[in-house]
């Protein structure tokens, strides 16, 4: 450090004033203040408000969801949803052609075929909801049958709607029952056996008759083939899936079967994953005769959205169950596609889509479970059950089913086993 | 000896950079001031060995209970579909591949400038995707490989090759990705060239967009749209091409992958509640000569400052390589700064 330049000190002229250093420290403050002023103006962004002034802040407006044949709601505070069923006979006697409108086209290009249209009666409605309540009051005030008729198409716009969430029901039991299948007392004691079970432990119930879904079908011809009309249980679980928006899960439950064991919680005995873990078949065929396609050997209880059984000979949809998520909704969806429907290579209707779909789709079949069919869909037999067997019912098993049985064996085997479940009644 | 190493000039070999031996002297000198001052202190040891073994796990392992400072692959993707044909039916001449690589240039411009990746795919002609052995649907195999290449990518932006990006500086989060719900029409109520039923049951609109397509003269349109990645575009992917589907509608899906797709969104709820629309414009707009049938409808047509130039069609009877050109030349024009005057 050698010499060092600086300017020479000076006295002076004048003396600073005693508050000089005051007033900088004022202006530095100031500055102070307008910096952070400044800081937080830009942290408020005036300019991203303006901008969003500018844009067009109301986003789209698009139609609410509503059911199949409607576009009206109409809500419930009950967690049964099921048609009257005194109505049975009234309905019986009304007769499809009276409860639909069907219509007969001929198709220009196809003359030779007979195309008919089935439309609800919901269609005819007026534009004014309150105006056909009132309508419908009338009526049903004037004959038991206008009441039938009315009740009947308004079933598809029933949706659960609570005062409060608190209870709302985690399962749904779906059933379609047929007024043209069953009498009045078995119709009665199959709905009566799923809200007992529903009852129980605080599930829900959507019950729906079969007939309802003649617009979705489309002709009688395909309501009076029996693997046709199958497909109605996809329907009804999809109306299900609209009418309950909060339910977890979705337990479709064929008419032809009761609930034998109505201690039995479905949650804990098939869903949870520590539960479902173990009774998932793994590596199990899609196709029990000829497995090429099996499920996973490594899929998760977790990721499962549908839970299936089989027969010896396929898959059998009488009695499956649905997570009600989007991804579950989506595999119903695309299993009721119309061009599931009309293929004619599909012999047992939705169950040979689904096993299509399985086979087919690796996505669907990582969230499908098969799991034994003893555990929600043992079969009725007519014969001695032999050692080891899988599929028929045995006392003691949750659920029954006699999917195969003709009209009158229908009737009968219900009203056997309500004895069984009901001793003191019959 | 060294030195004599360095003097020897009869082999090549790296030059030596003195400015480089430098920093590494004095890094060595501090090291060894470190070494001497602090690793002898035990606590300051621990600690910098600690901190060096959290940011070393931090940074190149993926343990539990950590930040990790990863970048994070790019969220947006291009897929630029390219070969088309892969002259197998047809040669392939010079304009073809002069076409191809303005396209690839662009998408790679782009890319660029807006960290999106890109990934050119290959699309030759395939034994598996022709009638007799169709397996699937080409592109929805390249979406779905390109799904799994990228795998912490969000959105995925297919393109034909005859789409040239005009607006090179308008990145797809301005333009619309950050305002889905406004910019995107769900329902067909606003425009229905197909006049598919515009109400099904069930639909909910409040799910959020997962894909987002266009709809020329003709119905959908397909030469670009965006996917995003999650479970309802991975079920998408997969049920898109279905054989029960394909043998009763093989004849009347002439445009394969984009009849299917109308299909579907005509009669399923699912795939309705999902897909949202934009003005073909925004994103695929038709240059005169596509849609001819309709040439004085101003929706369809390309006017300066549109986003993307979709050259649609101009392989049956018009001019790719003149079209391509002439909008190469007019975004440059239209891209050139005002300070710029030659």
């Amino acid at each position: 450090m050698g010499k060092s330049f600086k300017p020479k000190e000076k006295k002076g002229y004048l003396p600073l004033p005693a508050t000089f250093n005051n007033i900088q420290l004022k202006q530095r403050n100031l500055s102070l203040w307008i910096i952070t002023f400044i800081v937080i103006i830009l942290w408020l962004n005036p300019l991203g408000i303006s901008i969003s002034l500018f844009q067009k802040s109301s986003s789209n407006k698009y139609p609410e969801p509503h059911p199949f044949t409607s576009p009206h709601k109409v809500t419930t505070t009950s967690k049964y949803i099921f048609p009257p069923v005194e109505h049975a006979p009234l309905l019986k006697e009304l007769g499809r052609s009276k409860l639909v409108k069907e219509s007969r086209v001929r198709d220009a290009n196809h003359p030779e075929i007979d195309v008919s249209s089935i439309v609800s009666l919901n269609a005819f409605d007026n534009v004014d909801p309150s105006i056909q309540l009132s309508k419908e009051k009338d009526e049903n005030a004037a004959s038991d049958l206008s009441k039938a008729k009315n009740t009947f198409k308004n079933g598809d716009k029933i949706v659960y709607k609570p005062k409060n969430d608190k209870n709302y029901p985690e399962i749904v039991i779906v059933t379609a029952i047929d007024f043209e299948k069953y009498s009045l007392g078995g119709l009665t004691n199959i709905v009566q056996n799923r809200i007992d079970y529903a009852h129980d432990h605080n599930y829900g119930v959507y019950i729906r008759w079969y007939e309802e879904f003649l617009p979705w079908i489309n002709s009688f011809s395909n309501f009076d083939n029996k693997q046709k009309k199958k497909w109605i249980r996809t329907y009804c679980l999809r109306a299900a899936m609209f009418a309950f928006p909060k339910t977890k899960w979705f337990w479709y439950f064929d008419e032809d079967g009761l609930i034998m064991d109505t201690s039995i919680n479905l949650k804990d005995y098939v869903l949870k994953d520590d539960v479902l873990s173990p009774i998932m078949l793994r590596e199990q065929p899609i196709n029990p005769q000829n497995g090429i396609i099996k499920t996973y050997k490594s899929s998760k209880p977790g990721s499962v959205k549908l839970i299936i059984t089989q027969s010896n000979d396929k898959i059998e949809t009488n009695s499956f169950i649905i997570k009600n998520d989007d991804v579950g909704r989506s595999i119903l969806e695309f299993w009721t596609c119309d061009l599931f429907f009309e293929y004619p290579n599909f012999p047992f209707g939705p169950d040979s889509a689904l096993t299509h779909i399985l086979q087919w789709h690796p996505f669907l079949l990582s969230k499908t479970a098969i799991i034994p069919a003893r555990t929600i869909a043992a079969r009725h037999s007519t014969t001695p059950i032999a050692e080891g067997d899988h599929l028929h019912y045995v006392k003691g098993d949750f659920t029954v089913s006699w999917t195969d049985c003709k009209k009158e064996q229908c009737e009968a085997t219900l009203a056997f086993y309500n004895s069984v479940l009901h001793p003191a009644s019959s | 000896m060294e030195d004599d190493y360095d003097n020897y000039d009869k082999t090549f070999k790296p030059r030596t950079n003195p400015y480089f031996k430098r920093i590494k002297n004095s890094l060595q000198l501090n090291l060894q001031q470190l070494n001497s001052n602090f690793l002898s202190n035990s606590l300051i040891a621990k600690i910098l060995i600690g901190i060096f073994t959290i940011l070393f796990l931090s940074l190149f392992t993926s343990v539990p209970f950590l930040p990790h400072f990863k970048s994070t692959g790019p969220k947006v993707v291009l897929i630029l579909a390219a070969n088309e044909g892969g002259g197998v039916l047809r040669w392939k001449g010079p304009q073809d591949w002069s076409i191809e690589r303005s396209s690839i240039a662009n998408k790679k411009n782009y890319a660029k400038r807006h960290g999106y990746g890109l990934t050119i795919k290959d699309m030759t002609i395939k034994k598996r995707y022709s009638h007799e052995w169709r397996e699937s649907w080409e592109k929805v195999d390249i979406m779905k490989q390109t799904m799994r290449q990228f795998p912490d990518a969000e959105w995925f932006w297919w393109l034909d090759l005859h789409t040239y990006i005009m607006e090179p500086h308008i990145s797809l989060e301005e333009h619309f990705l950050n305002n889905l719900d406004n910019e995107t029409y769900r329902n067909l109520e606003v425009f229905n060239p197909l006049e598919l039923t515009t109400d099904l049951p069930y639909v909910d609109y409040t799910q959020p967009v997962d894909m987002i397509i266009t709809q020329d003269c003709g119905g959908f349109n397909l030469g670009s749209f965006l996917m995003r990645r999650s479970s309802w575009s991975e079920m998408l992917l997969d049920v898109w091409w279905d054989p029960a589907m394909y043998e009763q509608m093989h004849m009347k899906w002439e445009h394969k992958e984009q009849d299917a797709l109308e299909t579907l969104f005509s009669t399923s709820p699912w795939i309705r509640e999902r897909v949202g629309f934009l003005p073909l414009r925004k994103i695929n707009a038709f240059p005169q000569g596509a849609c001819s049938d309709q040439a004085d409808d101003p929706r369809y047509f390309f006017q300066n400052h549109d986003f993307v130039i979709n050259m649609a069609g101009c392989e049956y009877g018009r001019d790719c390589w003149g079209e391509m050109e002439h909008y190469k030349a007019l975004s440059k024009r239209l891209q050139k700064p005002w300070y710029k005057f030659w």
